[in-house]
């Protein structure tokens, strides 16, 4: 297989590795959040306060900053396709309370959200997750014990929230990653909990996943969430260092990656994205400051024929 | 271009090889002519080859390549615009370099940096090396270009600079230069300060005596006759201000006359200006002298509410005090000189910084102040000052070292230091600050976050020990993110509870941006009597101030907000000090006499009740007069290197010393204490005078005994404290009757303290001589115009160098060759054993038509026997056939010859063993082709030489088979 960064003939189970330590286009420092766009282009948030927008192959296309980042740069970024008009880029601006809608030339085109801990005001905002109509689901957290998941209307009006912070089913501590399962259901990476938590978009609890731990269906920090078509859920385990794979009922399939520089390899991972033909998975490995690409095809599935062959 | 020897006399051994080479050329008349001259040449060759290889044969070239090192002077004397045309200098050079130029850049100051090494880019990058500016070193920079220099090329160096040196010699490294056959050229950054008034020095008595005029003589230099307006600060305070005219051309003296009032040293800073002045940097001198008076002392006091009652007394015994809090004590050792003894009452090692340390302990060590610690609960080990300077210099070790009382305090410190810059760095000096005010019998575990690992002890929770294990372990520490602080204070309770340490305290240092700790597990840390403090570095938003202020107030500690990093270490010796409090003793007891001392003199023995002290353990040669029931030490003293020290480890106020303080014997017992470690008084028979001009310093010393005479034969030794509290030692030599120098190395601005002992010679001890001196300004100041004569001369020095001017080229290929000779010897040998084999081969092996054939027959079969059968034509079976042919007619040629030679074997009785002819070979027409024939032995006497029948007949037979041959060749 020729993969695309700057020709090179790629082995076809190696993931592509794109990137390295810089401040420079197509470098990271602190890779965080990485999503991908329905025609392949990946946007990535690190903390150098940048977003860049690469190509399928992983080359750079364009960058801009965020308009301010001396308190902290973003953790996460989504891409809006739920207007069929036009894609937009999420920003969940986290250190500075908001959330800016960018188009993906860069400009604003939307910002919300005020300081405070009240319903309607707004923390340290990690993950948006969009339903089929561009409601906003955004996971926050705060040293006011007040961690949470709000729901905005696309407009940028809060609706509701829940959650709040704690150890008991529902409750929450450092929701990271937030994910819409159609057609009304919220999977959310309740990463001090080492769990996942599934919610109907309501704020009704309907399962918890998994505990601390090192093995299968155990998490360590889940940070984000992915999921592709047939409904599976990829884990970020930001302290595994690896990706979890979950069938769409939380039932571990399998995981990828472990510590390390190697590609293949993850150094604290916190994003992961898919590509809307779900072929491909980004991860964002942080510690390492670059992107990975896996195939699907060749990562997945046999973790996938091995647990069905176990089964 | 061309060959060179070594040792062009072992050519010498030519002749007489050449003429053994023509000697042997008679020898070979059995050969045929070509094969006898080619044996002939290639022995001739041969020994030619060795014999150069011997003499050591050299390939020299010119090279082409011309490498250019631009050396520019990056010190402050060299004005900015200056420096920016010699960057253009070299910019425009550089970027008309041609093909087999190379050019690299030194910037240089003090030091010297290779900006770039040598090489084609026409362009000039921005430099990035950072020099120190305060000094020029040239002769370092033409060094470093030396060894810069490598490989075979023209070598050229161009020196940028306004020529003032004031270190190291540049002619001489220049004379290194020209021996390397580096060209050096020079573009002058001349200048000329017009108007440039210079204050070069202040000069005032060493010491003086209370209350009696002296002067402070001032001595100025100005390129211009001008008015200037002399003021003069005495300790910071104006006492002086005049009109001055300076000259031209001309030292220019003037005198103020003033007195001093207290005893201890005064500083006098002397400025001159004038608004017409260039240069203001080198207008400014300092000056300072000893005023012989009541002694000094410096009281820090760390008690908020101050102690009245030692100061009264100590004002009583004519003692002078200046009272201050920790915060308030000298950053610099001139300041502390003005002292004659310090007290530390109760100040915690956490509000002093180890630079305050170090001075008090050079004070002390080198210059012969006093020093006493006085106790309360930030005192001693209590305060942290574990492995400080300031425990090396008292007589008290801060550890009990008593088996029977043994108190432990546990300390866990979570590091998350991530957030800030250098995070590693900080959490390295912050756990080993926490470390050091520990005792061996405390425990300690360190968490953090690491990669990947996750939530971990750096090390668990254990006794300290000797801390070297433990410090080895922290240096390696990378905290990583900390997403939690739920899981590490779970591990920190569970470990602190597990202990039987009587003091158990958590210091967390995050960002408060971690997720935040569970309200109940604080609770529970708090119910297991665990305190935790919290400091917060470089938050978010003010959540994380929030956030880590609520768990220092629920965990019953201090919370610091600290954006000085340079702070952070302080803070964690004073948090790892909490848990030292278990060396505190609140019980009252009746201090025992133990030995006789002259701070007890008069006092008697029946001393009132202390409320408590600070436990720690006396060091091998201390005087511990004094100690409480326990038998630990409650007044300790010694001599540390000149000066003294003493430990009174209970206070000296109304909480342990309530009833001391209302003792009649209060005031006697402390102004003795006080005074038994003041500075030795000044001997007036020594006369001190410190001196520093340019980059040297000179210590002149006048010795005389009481009655006034010289004292000579003195042994002085002096140690020289440095502005960076670096010590030089220093010895002085006698130089004439009384009078001893030194000198030492003046690197930067600030002033320079010497302590000397001058002994009687072979004497242990001796007196202490004190005095100092200070640089007001970097020397790069001291002149007004550059020195060209000094860069012409660097020229001169080297063959070829140039002044150059804006236009002039810079890459000038007209250096003579330098091209680093090539040794030839390896190709020589190289070459010599084959011209060996081959003159044996030509000599001793015959090969002719017919050892072709067989040859080519003997190929054919290697080649084509598997595919003989189909592959064969008939032309090739014709061509061995014609080839078989030749070599039958050879055969029957050789059997002539050979059936000859026995023939005059007979006739000459065997003929001379030389002679012999082997025969052994196989004989067959198709056999071996090369056959051996006789080997001629040219070293041996041939006896068959001559012109008689049988070899006349050898030769006709020879000349038979040659021409049976030729028409085949």
């Amino acid at each position: 297989m020729l993969a695309g960064c700057g020709g090179r003939v790629e082995n076809a189970d190696a993931p592509l590795v794109v990137g390295a330590r810089g401040s420079g286009p197509g470098r990271f420092s602190f890779p965080r959040g990485v999503d991908v766009a329905p025609d392949g282009r990946v946007a990535v948030a690190d903390r150098t306060g940048r977003i860049q927008i690469f190509s399928a192959a992983g080359e750079p296309i364009t960058q801009w900053y965020m308009p301010k980042h001396d308190n902290g740069t973003p953790t996460r970024l989504v891409f809006d396709a739920t207007d069929p008009a036009t894609t937009t880029l999420l920003v969940a601006d986290t250190h500075n309370y908001r959330i800016i809608r960018y188009g993906l030339d860069g400009r604003i085109v939307q910002q919300f959200g005020k300081h405070g801990s009240k319903p309607g005001q707004m923390l340290f905002p990690t993950d948006i997750a969009l339903d089929t109509s561009g409601t906003m689901y955004i996971a926050e957290y705060g040293a006011e014990y007040e961690d949470r998941i709000m729901v905005y209307s696309r407009s940028g009006r809060f609706i509701r929230q829940f959650g709040g912070y704690g150890e008991e089913p529902g409750k929450l501590q450092r929701p990271m990653g937030v994910v819409f399962v159609p057609p009304d259901r919220l999977i959310v990476a309740d990463s001090c909990n080492d769990r996942l938590q599934v919610f109907r978009t309501d704020g009704t609890l309907l399962a918890v996943w998994g505990k601390v731990g090192k093995a299968l269906g155990e998490f360590n920090y889940p940070y984000d969430l992915a999921l592709d078509k047939e409904g599976r859920v990829y884990v970020a385990e930001w302290g595994n260092n690896r990706i979890q794979v979950l069938d769409p009922s939380g039932r571990p399939l399998g995981v990828f990656g472990g510590p390390g520089a190697n590609p293949g390899e993850f150094g604290q991972p916190w994003g992961v994205a898919l590509t809307a033909s779900g072929d491909r998975i980004w991860v964002a490995d942080t510690l390492n400051h670059r992107l990975q690409r896996f195939d699907v095809e060749a990562t997945i599935k046999p973790l996938v024929a091995m647990k069905q062959g176990v089964k | 271009m061309g060959i060179e020897f070594a040792y062009p006399l072992i050519l010498w051994a030519l002749v007489p090889l050449g003429l053994h080479a023509w000697w042997m050329s008679r020898r070979l008349g059995l050969l045929s002519r070509g094969r006898r001259w080619t044996a002939l040449g290639l022995r001739a060759a041969l020994l030619a080859m060795l014999v150069m290889a011997l003499a050591g044969a050299r390939w020299t070239h010119q090279s082409d390549e011309l490498k250019v090192l631009f050396l520019i002077d990056q010190s402050e004397s060299v004005p900015p615009a200056k420096r920016e045309a010699a960057r253009a200098f070299v910019q425009s050079s550089v970027a008309q370099m041609g093909k087999d130029d190379k050019a690299g850049v030194i910037v240089f100051g003090a030091d010297a940096a290779v900006e770039r090494a040598p090489d084609g880019n026409r362009e000039l990058d921005p430099f990035k090396s950072v020099v120190e500016r305060a000094r020029t070193n040239m002769a370092g920079a033409i060094s470093l270009a030396l060894a810069v220099f490598i490989g075979e090329s023209q070598k050229r160096i161009v020196v940028l600079s306004d020529g003032n040196q004031n270190s190291g010699d540049a002619i001489d490294a220049a004379r290194a230069a020209a021996t390397a056959g580096v060209a050096i050229d020079y573009y002058p950054l001349s200048y000329l300060n017009r108007n440039d008034i210079i204050l070069e020095k202040a000069i005032v008595e060493n010491r003086v005596s209370l209350d009696e005029p002296f002067d402070v003589r001032i001595i100025a230099t100005s390129t211009e006759a001008t008015d200037a307006q002399l003021s003069i600060l005495q300790d910071g305070k104006p006492i002086g201000r005049q009109q001055v005219r300076l000259e031209p051309g001309k030292k220019n003296a003037f005198v103020v006359t003033t007195q001093v009032r207290d005893s201890g040293p005064h500083t006098f800073e002397v400025q001159l200006d004038s608004p017409s002045d260039s240069i203001p940097a080198n207008n400014r001198g300092y000056a300072f002298t000893y005023g012989q008076g009541n002694p000094r002392v410096l009281l820090v006091d760390g008690d908020p509410k101050p102690n009245d009652s030692l100061p009264a007394v100590l004002l009583a015994e004519k003692i002078d005090v200046n009272r201050i809090g920790p915060s308030g004590l000298p950053q610099n050792l001139r300041e502390l000189q003005a002292y004659d003894a310090v007290i530390f009452n109760n100040v915690a090692a956490g509000d002093i910084s180890n630079d305050q340390m170090q001075l008090i302990e050079h004070g002390v060590h080198t210059l012969g102040m006093g020093f006493m610690m006085i106790g309360g609960e930030h005192s001693f080990g209590a305060g942290g000052w574990n492995d400080s300077p300031i425990e090396k210099i008292l007589p008290v070790d801060m550890e009990l070292k008593n088996e029977k009382v043994m108190p432990q305090g546990a300390l866990v410190p979570v590091i998350h230091t991530i957030e800030i810059p250098e995070g590693e760095m900080w959490a390295e000096k912050i756990t080993m600050a926490a470390l050091d005010a520990l005792g061996p019998r405390d425990l300690m575990g360190v968490l953090y976050y690491g990669y990947p690992g996750g939530e971990s002890w750096l090390f668990p929770l254990q006794e300290v020990g000797n801390k070297m294990r433990l410090r080895s372990i922290i240096k390696s520490i990378q905290p990583g993110d900390m997403p939690d602080f739920d899981r590490t204070l779970q591990m920190a309770c569970d470990s602190l509870s597990a202990c039987n340490a009587s003091v158990r305290h958590i210091v967390i240092i995050s960002d408060g941006d971690p997720s935040p700790p569970n309200p109940a597990l604080v609770a529970r840390i708090k119910r297991a009597q665990i305190t935790i403090s919290t400091i917060v570095i470089n938050p978010h938003d003010q959540s994380g101030k929030t956030l880590m202020a609520q768990v220092a107030k629920d965990g019953g500690g201090n919370y610091y907000d600290v954006s000085a990093y340079n702070k952070l270490p302080q803070i964690f010796i004073k948090e790892a000090a909490t848990v030292r409090k278990s060396l505190i003793f609140n019980e009252p007891f009746l201090p025992v006499t133990r030995q006789s001392s002259s701070i007890l003199s008069g006092i008697g023995k029946d001393l009132p009740l202390l409320g408590g002290y600070v436990g720690t353990t006396k060091k091998n040669l201390a005087d511990v007069p004094l100690e409480t029931d326990k038998g630990d030490p409650l007044l300790a003293a010694w001599r540390e290197g000149v000066g003294k020290t003493v430990a009174f480890t209970s206070d000296a106020k109304d909480r342990w010393a309530a009833q001391w303080v209302t003792w009649n014997q209060y005031s006697k017992f402390w102004s003795q204490a006080v005074r038994w470690c003041l500075r030795a008084p000044n001997n007036p028979n020594y006369q001190v005078q410190m001196d520093i001009e340019g980059s040297r310093g000179r210590i002149t010393v006048d010795a005389v005994d009481s009655a006034g005479n010289f004292k000579n034969f003195l042994d002085i030794k002096g140690n020289v404290i440095t502005p960076d509290l670096k010590l030089l030692d220093v010895a002085l030599r006698q130089v004439s009757p009384g009078r001893y120098e030194g000198e030492f190395p003046v690197e930067r601005p600030g002033t320079y303290m010497l302590g000397a002992q001058a002994a009687e010679n072979g004497a242990a001890g001796g007196d202490t001589v004190t005095g100092g001196a200070s640089l007001s300004y970097s020397p790069e100041f001291q002149d007004s115009r550059s020195n060209d004569a000094l860069l012409a001369r660097l020229a001169d020095v080297t063959p070829y160098g140039r002044k150059l001017g804006d236009s002039s080229p810079v890459f000038l290929h007209n250096l003579p060759s330098r091209a680093d000779p090539l040794p030839l010897w390896p190709l020589l040998i190289g070459l010599a054993v084959p011209l060996l084999l081959g003159d044996i081969f030509t000599r001793r092996v015959l090969v002719g038509w017919s050892d072709v054939g067989v040859g080519l027959v003997w190929l054919e079969r290697k080649l084509f026997r598997r595919r003989r059968e189909t592959a064969m034509t008939g032309e090739l079976l014709e061509v061995k056939r014609q080839v078989r042919d030749r070599a039958a007619q050879e055969s029957a040629a050789r059997e002539d010859f050979l059936s000859s030679l026995k023939e005059i074997k007979k006739t000459d009785g065997g003929g001379g063993e030389d002679s012999v002819i082997d025969q052994s070979g196989p004989r067959r027409p198709s056999g071996p082709a090369i056959k051996p024939v006789s080997p001629v032995d040219a070293a041996r006497p041939r006896q068959a030489a001559g012109g008689d029948g049988s070899m006349n007949q050898l030769l006709k037979a020879r000349d038979r088979a040659r021409r049976k041959n030729e028409p085949r060749t």
